[in-house]
């Protein structure tokens, strides 16, 4: 199970490697426009290498309201905690 | 008789001083003048024309090239201004993707007016402007806060349009480095279509980001528009990298690119 702390330690990595931003720069109050400089076509790499977190088809209009790093990591650890229910519900 | 000429002179610098802050007034007078003049003469009919309003748009975008074209030889005739254009026979061909840096307010009207035919990305502000909104819409310009701003750059190209774009976004002039937004790169790299890099210099600096329009400098200002070979963009779709990383990577050298070339 995922936990919001686990998902940003996660996405410091994933957008360091994908976008050579600082990890220490990926904050949760980070805007990812203004402050990081990620743009529309970067978040389509970004939220490929979030599939890979969560093993989850990752639909990209969840994210369209995305504006911070924080933002990201509540989309992802929503998408995980319904995940893990669907997966409880599939196991009674 | 030295100190005679020497006034003579001071005199005749002051003249043309004057004369060309007049000019230059009366040059902004004429670009809102012919602003006016398209929205309410030449649109209204141009509508009663039976045409499609793609073919509308090539045929404003090639009236407006002719049109600056005379903007310039205005600005030329009247000493406002001197320019060489070096390598002129590389915009020869449609379709092509011309990046150039943006040194001064006349960067765009130089290159349309260069091209006979260009589409053009310009910042949405001049669809505000009361005497600019009527022709960059009927031109059809790209608006740069477009939600389909790729896919109308990409759409343009297929159409061989060129498509002129300033990655610096905004006027650059007094700066030492370059910084570029990577949707030109972007562009370039989801078309898979090679750069026709244009480098402008303007010496001395005037029409910049700072400066007011009254400012005019002490002698006229000499562009130099260097259009340079293709930058091939196949190199960089061979990397097979994801598009978050080649167009950081584009972007890096376009701007070591233009800096080199400017001479910073």
């Amino acid at each position: 199970m995922h936990t919001r702390e686990s998902i940003l330690v996660y996405l410091k990595s994933a957008m360091s490697e994908l976008f050579e931003v600082k990890e220490e720069d990926v904050v949760l109050d980070a805007r990812l426009y203004e402050d990081l400089d990620i743009d529309s076509i970067d978040a389509v790499d970004l939220i490929v290498k979030l599939k890979e977190l969560t093993n989850k088809k990752i639909q990209p209009l969840k994210f369209r309201n995305v504006r911070t790093v924080g933002d990201v990591v509540d989309a992802v650890y929503e998408l995980a905690k319904e995940e893990s229910e669907h997966g409880e519900s599939n196991k009674n | 008789m030295h100190a005679v000429s020497g006034r003579f002179n001071r005199l005749l610098t002051g003249i043309n001083y004057l004369w060309r802050l007049i000019a230059t007034g009366l040059s902004f007078v004429l670009f809102g003048v012919g602003g006016v003049f398209i929205s309410i003469v030449l649109i209204p009919l141009f509508c009663l024309i039976p045409l499609g309003r793609q073919k509308k748009c090539v045929i404003y975008q090639c009236l407006l090239s002719l049109l600056f074209r005379a903007y310039i030889g205005f600005m030329k005739l009247s000493g406002l201004l001197t320019y060489e254009v070096n390598g002129r026979a590389l915009l020869k061909n449609k379709g092509q993707l011309v990046i150039a840096n943006h040194p001064t307010l006349l960067d765009v009207v130089f290159l349309i007016a260069l091209i006979p035919q260009a589409n053009c990305l310009v910042k949405e502000g001049l669809w505000r402007n009361p005497l600019l909104l009527g022709p960059v819409s009927a031109a059809g310009y790209i608006k740069n806060n477009s939600k389909q701003l790729l896919e109308q750059c990409l759409k343009s190209l297929r159409r061989e349009d060129s498509l002129i774009i300033f990655p610096a976004g905004t006027r650059d002039h007094g700066a030492r480095s370059l910084v570029f937004l990577r949707g030109a790169a972007n562009v370039a790299l989801f078309a898979g279509h090679d750069i026709t890099p244009v480098i402008i210099c303007c010496v001395p600096q005037t029409l910049s980001k700072e400066g007011k329009w009254y400012k005019i400098p002490k002698t006229p200002p000499h562009f130099i528009i260097n259009i340079l070979p293709d930058i091939k963009i196949q190199p960089f779709l061979d990397t097979g990298a994801r598009q978050s990383k080649m167009s950081r990577e584009l972007t890096a050298y376009l701007e070591g690119f233009y800096e080199k070339n400017i001479g910073f």
